[in-house]
């Protein structure tokens, strides 16, 4: 009996899987729907409060800002239909064309004013405000501090320090009564009526129409935010005007979308449904994808890459970030330029890129990567910036060494390489750690660390070498450069040049593209002859993509737009 | 009224005859059945001898321990030594086990990865024996208000996971400066002995009530002889058992720590490191995880096997 009953089952099992495989394969390529790895289960889709790229990858199916990136990494209109910039580029006034909410409610220039202002307001602690930090008064009103219904500005002492009070053992900053911020008023977003807005800058800022399309400055339905701030807790109030609608959000595990029925250009979108999976791990998301279980993947495992190039299963695509190690330039030896040069001269970048991270990167001359647009149309800036080192320059590495006191890495101190946990982190250390030894003499031990342990013996400068990466937020030099001035809150390195936070300073405020792009050079060839940081490579984007899926578009910044792409 | 022995009875109270009378005591007879006198531990080794799978273990043990010191001096490769150019190179003569992602030689690093594998399995294994048994012995002998707090002190360390006192450990005697594999070793001897307490505890609530205890106690022998000569060796078997099952155990949790950087630092690899750095790769180079996780499994057999035989020897229930 129970024999019998077994048999029943395998049967049945059987049969089920196999018209599953069977139908699977029957309905695929005709079925406008498509299966994404998310990797990871977003920490919200409330677009002020976005802070990485999953988020964003979420954001910008559901939402449409005053621009959309195209194809090329071009702003094109969006819920702005046109726009009319100022002669001293500091005011843009935008028209808005006719669209609506998925509620139905048309969408007005009041609800940008709204979803900017709300970002930037202190209680809201957006982690990227500063996305909005080039509109006018938009930092000042940022650092504001609340008190009863109103926004004041911290108060300074005689000194010019600001002043705090202890508050239950907390430093609670003290705002000065006498100077109130009225957001309606200081921050330089007003809706002139429902259909304009006016956007008034700090300074005028070449990219600001790549930032309008930036997941932060996405607008949001004041009717429905401004009443329920549990809106983006659940798919129900998620009031969107994107070209995708949320359907269901089951946490660590899927969303669904399908197409926007109520978007303005909703003719272009030809995908009817989306389904992001949030698969970690990456051999099981490999696993799935080879089943058919996935069609795009974000995370390709290191060791199966070339593989998957090679069979076609994986593409890599641009990504503008770069690898780099960083020293602190606080502690001896590496406060001395000279050991700095050495140990960036001493290392094969082309063995690391070809060896060990194989997915196409580029070894890394100079600091910011390819693929940002220069001065003059169609030329890049790191084309025209040109390269700072020779890779693996192992004679002058030691000359420079010898030079700094350490002939033959005689007398060089013991220290530490710290990289946070990653497999490929690892191998990329022990690769330089056995380069240094071999070509310079000097040896040192690897540290590795949970990423919250590490970012803070980075901040508070407790490490001698570490690994970091930088990946863009939009496509300018800038993106890359400012964070090194001095104090910079990613600056991590201790190192402090006078001359390039006036050149930084001076870029933000200077119009001309030519001045402008000359002033960034200038400051990234002080970084690169003072090297507080060592690149390495420039990072590339691999992903796991079926052949069906036409028209994927992933930015060099990470974001994914299902917009324009079909199922063939 | 019958009986196996004939010594038993003391001459001149045999009892009066009948059908059932014991045999008369032949000297002769006794002189055959008594065999050679032997110690404790001579019968122990006499037994464990007849227990083939047992010596197999106890001989793959001392090959590995003579591996684990010899076998990197006579590898024509160090450990840390990268070739970039010859990365992720199948078995072949050279590299009989291949290389891995920087084209180290993956036997060498075996072979040099059992050092740091076998040294925290065994030293691991043996501080919990010293601590778990005594500990456990100690509670469970003296009873009463001794057992209670000792055992609501192993009960409350119980409640803790048992990752985050051996994280805790690691990172409190990392910035004292002590190596790190000494990290190890006192972080995962000074927890994992917690089951032991409770096993041996057990044990010897059941065994101390038992004839052979109260016998010793009547003649007055002191408390640490009976704790250890005669109920102890009786709790053999379930403590053997435990012993053997924590050295793999040991051998894992190296390997967790040396991941999230608590443990050896790169590029010193012990087995788990290497077994768990090549699951990434088990695609499409299986032979990266394949040969780091059949060394774990001989270990674990070979000390599971010896470990049974040890039970079975060590148990005085068992002795014939």
């Amino acid at each position: 009996m129970r024999k019998a009953l077994s048999f029943v089952l395998i049967s049945v099992f059987l049969v089920v899987a196999l018209l599953g495989t069977v139908s699977c394969k029957a309905t695929k390529g005709t079925l406008q729907e498509v299966t994404y790895n998310l990797g990871t289960e977003p920490a919200t889709i409330d677009p002020a409060l976005s802070q990485g790229i999953p988020e964003a990858n979420v954001i910008l199916q559901v939402f449409d800002g005053l621009t959309r990136i195209d194809k090329n990494n071009m702003p094109q209109p969006a819920i702005a239909k046109s726009w009319v910039i100022s002669d001293d580029q500091k005011t843009y006034t935008f028209t808005l064309r006719d669209a609506s909410w998925t509620d139905g409610t048309p969408i007005t220039a009041y609800d940008f004013e709204y979803a900017w202002i709300r970002a930037l307001s202190p209680e809201t602690a957006s982690q990227y405000a500063y996305q909005l930090y080039y509109v006018k008064g938009g930092e000042a009103f940022n650092m504001s501090i609340k008190s009863g219904t109103k926004y004041y500005v911290q108060a300074v002492d005689a000194k010019g320090n600001p002043v705090t009070k202890s508050v239950g053992g907390k430093d609670v900053a003290v705002p000065d009564m006498t100077k109130e911020i009225d957001p309606s008023k200081d921050v330089g977003v007003t809706a002139l009526d429902a259909k304009t807005l006016q956007v008034v800058l700090e300074s005028p800022t070449v990219y600001f129409l790549n930032l309008t399309a930036f997941p932060t400055l996405m607008p949001v339905c004041k009717a429905v935010v401004s009443t329920n701030d549990k809106w983006a807790a659940d798919v129900t109030n998620f009031v969107t005007d994107g070209p995708f609608k949320l359907t269901e959000w089951s946490h660590n595990d899927k969303m669904t979308f399908v197409k926007n029925p109520t978007y303005w250009d909703k003719d272009t979108v030809k995908l009817s449904k989306i389904t992001y999976l949030m698969v970690t791990d990456e051999s099981t998301a490999l696993s799935m994808f080879q089943n058919g279980q996935m069609d795009v993947g974000s995370t390709v495992p290191l060791s199966e890459l070339p593989k998957l190039v090679a069979s076609g299963d994986a593409k890599i695509f641009p990504y503008l970030g770069t690898y780099y190690y960083m020293f602190n330039v606080t502690k001896k030896p590496f406060d001395d330029v000279r050991v700095r040069k050495a140990l960036t001269l001493a290392i094969d970048r082309n063995a690391i890129a070809t060896s060990i991270t194989q997915g196409g990167q580029v070894p890394a001359l100079a600091y910011v990567p390819n693929g940002i647009a220069d001065a003059v149309a169609g030329s890049d800036f790191r084309t025209v910036g040109g390269t700072f080192y020779k890779d693996a320059d192992i004679a002058a590495a030691k000359a420079l060494l010898a030079e700094a006191g350490y002939p033959d890495g005689k007398g060089f101190p013991a220290f530490t390489l710290l990289y946070n946990t990653s497999n490929a982190h690892k191998s990329i250390a022990e690769a330089i750690q056995q380069m240094w030894s071999k070509n310079l003499g000097i040896s040192c031990t690897l540290k590795v660390e949970e990423w919250g342990v590490y970012l803070d013996d980075r901040n508070n400068l407790n490490y001698q070498v570490a690994r970091a990466g930088w990946i863009g937020d939009y496509m300018d030099p800038n993106t890359f450069l400012d964070m090194f001035v001095t104090n910079g809150g990613n600056n991590g390195t201790g190192w402090s040049n006078k001359t390039y936070d006036d050149l930084i300073s001076k870029a933000k405020v200077t119009t001309d593209p030519v001045a402008r792009m000359a002033t960034l050079h200038d400051a990234e060839k002080i970084l690169m002859t003072d090297l507080p940081i060592m690149p390495i490579y420039f990072y590339t984007n691999p992903v796991l993509i079926t052949k069906h899926v036409m028209n994927f578009y992933q930015s060099t910044l990470g974001f994914v737009d299902w917009k324009n792409a079909y199922m063939e | 009224m019958a009986t196996q022995s004939a010594w038993e009875f003391k001459e001149g109270t045999l009892p009066e005859t009948g059908t059932f009378a014991p045999a008369p005591k032949n000297p002769e007879d006794l002189q055959q059945i008594a065999g050679r006198p032997t110690t404790y531990w001579n019968d122990a080794i006499r037994r464990i001898r007849r227990n083939k799978l047992a010596v197999v273990g106890f001989w793959i043990i001392i090959a590995l321990f003579a591996i684990a010191i010899f076998g990197p001096m006579l590898s024509p490769y160090t450990y840390a030594e990268q070739d970039l150019t010859n990365t992720y190179q199948s078995p072949t003569l050279r590299h009989p086990f291949g290389t891995d992602q920087l084209g180290r030689d993956q036997m060498t690093r075996v072979l040099y990865g059992s050092r740091i594998s076998l040294a925290v399995g065994v030293v691991c294994a043996a501080l919990n024996f010293l601590i778990g048994v005594t500990y456990g012995g100690i509670a469970a002998y003296f009873g009463g208000r001794i057992d209670d707090i000792m055992m609501r002190i192993v009960d409350i360390l119980y409640g803790i996971p048992t990752l985050i006192i051996v994280i805790l450990l690691t990172v409190l005697f990392k910035d004292k400066g002590v190596n790190p594999l000494v990290n190890v070793f006192i972080a995962i001897g000074l927890t994992y002995w917690l089951p032991m307490a409770r096993i041996v505890r057990g044990e010897i609530l059941s065994l101390k009530e038992r004839e052979f205890a109260l016998a010793a106690k009547t003649i007055g022998a002191p408390n640490n002889r009976i704790l250890f000569k005669h109920l102890i060796p009786n709790a053999m078997g379930p403590i053997i058992v435990t012993v053997t099952l924590e050295v793999p155990a040991a051998i894992f949790t190296e390997a967790f720590l040396s991941y999230i950087g608590l443990g050896v630092s790169a590029p010193v690899a012990s087995w788990g490191v290497l077994a768990s750095d090549g699951t990434e790769a088990i695609r499409s180079f299986p032979y990266l995880v394949l040969f780091p996780a059949l060394a774990i499994s001989l270990t674990m057999f070979a000390f599971n096997f010896l470990g049974d035989g040890l039970r079975d020897a060590l148990d005085p229930r068992l002795r014939q």
